[in-house]
């Protein structure tokens, strides 16, 4: 606590949530969940469905509130969402009734910021994500990549200090996944936003990521912690570890699920090791 | 980059569109009358009860050169624009309280249920005591007739509201009075317009109704008071004007319709 610049930008404090179920039990999606992440990094958050991830990043994000633990951002304890903390949705939640520029303006206008202002900004977050062409469009007039970079622009006009993104790019098809996923990585080398990523497939983590934070089921937890940068991504040999690596743990968090259920959810090629 | 992008043209091909469906639709119009024509023609029905179009689209003509309809026209939309003005503006911020409140939807949506399920014409007894016979029972009338189905659909739509939207609205900086208007009530626009069409063609009706029970002017008092009078090439003008007018209606609202929720039916 003596040096303020090794506080950690995001901090998550044995967070515990418990949801209760319609049989009157109760379900505990995350269990004493205990993470910090630096100011200017990525990470991803890793894990099959029901791990949890999800709802910690909507804790991050203010709109859940933990059960036990606590949330901080900068020091300062998170209790409501805020545009210092922009999320991505992967429904990509538009407005469809606003134009393109509109959707982009949306957070400024709520910031009270100078209609001349919006414009020029609201411009530039666009041309950020290519999209500076089509500000005038309709929302519907947008393929599903497209209407995703909207969204990221949109949350780039909150000026946030930490960009939350939960699961963004899972409805695309493979080959738009790739130029999200390649834009993102620009996008962050360019800004140096904080970033933390919710994922369920372990290429796209490897990809982008300086750690991968993977989770597992019944109770959500973190099962264990990877980093990586960008020599080790060039290493053929050490990455195809990493990658064995994280899918045993994967594996023995999926298998006691049955392998229909949820072997489905994590995408791209396990490594026949 | 790019991606394929659909829809958006609004050019004059559009335009084009519009205009042959237009085209399409009048045939088989024209067709009803050849046949409307041919069965008084040919003697099935006769001439004294049913006028061909022949002689009543004339009559159509000469109630507007003398400038008879417009006083008739003016009073039928005097009442119906009034009493439907006013369901629209007391209907809609009370639909949208109603579906924002949920424990308060839930208490009040059998009650709307109810009312909407009586016959509006059989209210007119009850207006005309409270009311007279007169211009406001009949206003009344129309209000009645219209703000069910404005009521309801707003209450639907305010209920309907994506909830995503709202959390994202949320994280974007939005505070519940923002979130309300920005969010909700557009959300909800393209329902409640479906409410405001069903609700203005059930005004026409009833008012069409009202007006040959207890008026003496309107369209619908016209078309009685020939039948009365025994002009029967008269009284199916007045139909006649009185189907352009409906038609009229329709078209109006939808194109309010488009204009206000373009993307309706695009999500």
């Amino acid at each position: 606590m003596s040096a303020v610049t090794s506080m950690p930008r995001l901090s998550v404090e044995r967070v515990s949530k418990t949801f209760p179920t319609a049989t009157g039990g109760s379900f505990q999606a995350l269990n004493e969940v205990a993470l910090d992440i630096a100011a200017e990094e990525f990470v991803s958050l890793l894990g099959p469905s029901g791990c949890g991830k999800s709802t910690l990043l909507e804790i991050i994000a203010g709109l859940q509130t933990p059960s036990s633990g606590r949330v901080s951002m900068d020091g300062e304890q998170i209790l409501r969402p805020g545009p210092e903390r922009a999320v991505v949705f992967q429904h990509f939640a538009l407005f469809p009734w606003r134009t393109v520029t509109g959707n982009v303006e949306f957070p400024m206008e709520m910031a009270r910021v100078a209609k001349t202002e919006r414009r020029r900004r609201a411009r530039e977050y666009l041309s950020m994500v290519g999209l500076e062409d089509f500000g005038d469009r309709h929302v519907w007039q947008l393929s599903g990549g497209m209407q995703q970079r909207v969204a990221l622009a949109r949350a780039m006009a909150c000026t946030p200090k930490v960009l939350l993104m939960d699961e963004p790019f899972s409805g695309a098809d493979a080959i738009t996944r790739e130029l999200l996923q390649a834009q993102l990585t620009k996008l962050h080398r360019a800004t140096r936003k904080t970033i933390l990523f919710v994922t369920h497939s372990v290429d796209e983590a490897i990809r982008m990521s300086d750690r991968i934070v993977v989770m597992g089921t019944r109770p959500g937890r973190i099962v264990s912690i990877f980093s990586l940068d960008d020599a080790t991504r060039e290493h053929a040999d050490k990455m195809a570890e990493l990658r064995a690596a994280i899918w045993n743990l994967l594996r023995k968090e999926i298998l006691p699920l049955g392998e229909g259920e949820a072997g489905n959810e994590i995408r791209g090629e396990a490594p026949s090791t | 980059m790019g991606g394929s992008t659909q829809g958006g043209s609004q050019g004059p091909s559009r335009t084009m569109a519009r205009l042959r469906s237009f085209g399409i639709a009048l045939v088989p119009i024209g067709g009803l009358f050849l046949v409307w024509e041919l069965i008084v023609g040919m003697g099935w029905v006769k001439a004294e009860l049913l006028t061909p179009p022949s002689i009543a689209i004339p009559e159509v003509w000469r109630y507007f050169a003398s400038g008879e309809i417009f006083s008739h026209l003016g009073a039928s939309l005097r009442r119906g624009a009034l009493g439907f003005a006013i369901a629209a503006v007391v209907g809609v911020p009370v639909g949208l309280f109603i579906g924002s409140v949920r424990w308060v939807s839930l208490g009040l949506s059998p009650v709307i249920e109810f009312l909407r399920q009586l016959p509006p014409l059989a209210m007119l007894p009850v207006f005309m005591l409270f009311l007279g016979l007169g211009f406001q029972a009949q206003v009344a009338i129309v209000i009645w007739a219209a703000i069910w189905p404005i009521l309801l659909n707003t209450v639907t739509g305010a209920l309907g509201v994506d909830e995503r939207l709202k959390k994202a609205a949320r994280t974007l900086g939005a505070g519940r009075r923002e979130i309300f208007l920005q969010v909700a009530l557009p959300a909800a626009l393209p329902t409640i317009m479906t409410g405001m069409r069903l609700g203005a063609s059930y005004a026409f009706l009833v008012l069409v109704a009202a007006e040959m029970v207890g008026a003496d002017s309107g369209i619908g008092f016209i078309i009685l008071n020939n039948q009365y009078t025994f002009k029967i090439p008269q009284m199916y003008a007045a139909i006649l004007i009185l189907a352009c007018l409906g038609i009229a209606l329709n078209y109006g609202l939808l194109w309010l319709e488009r204009l206000l929720t373009p993307w309706r039916g695009n999500t």
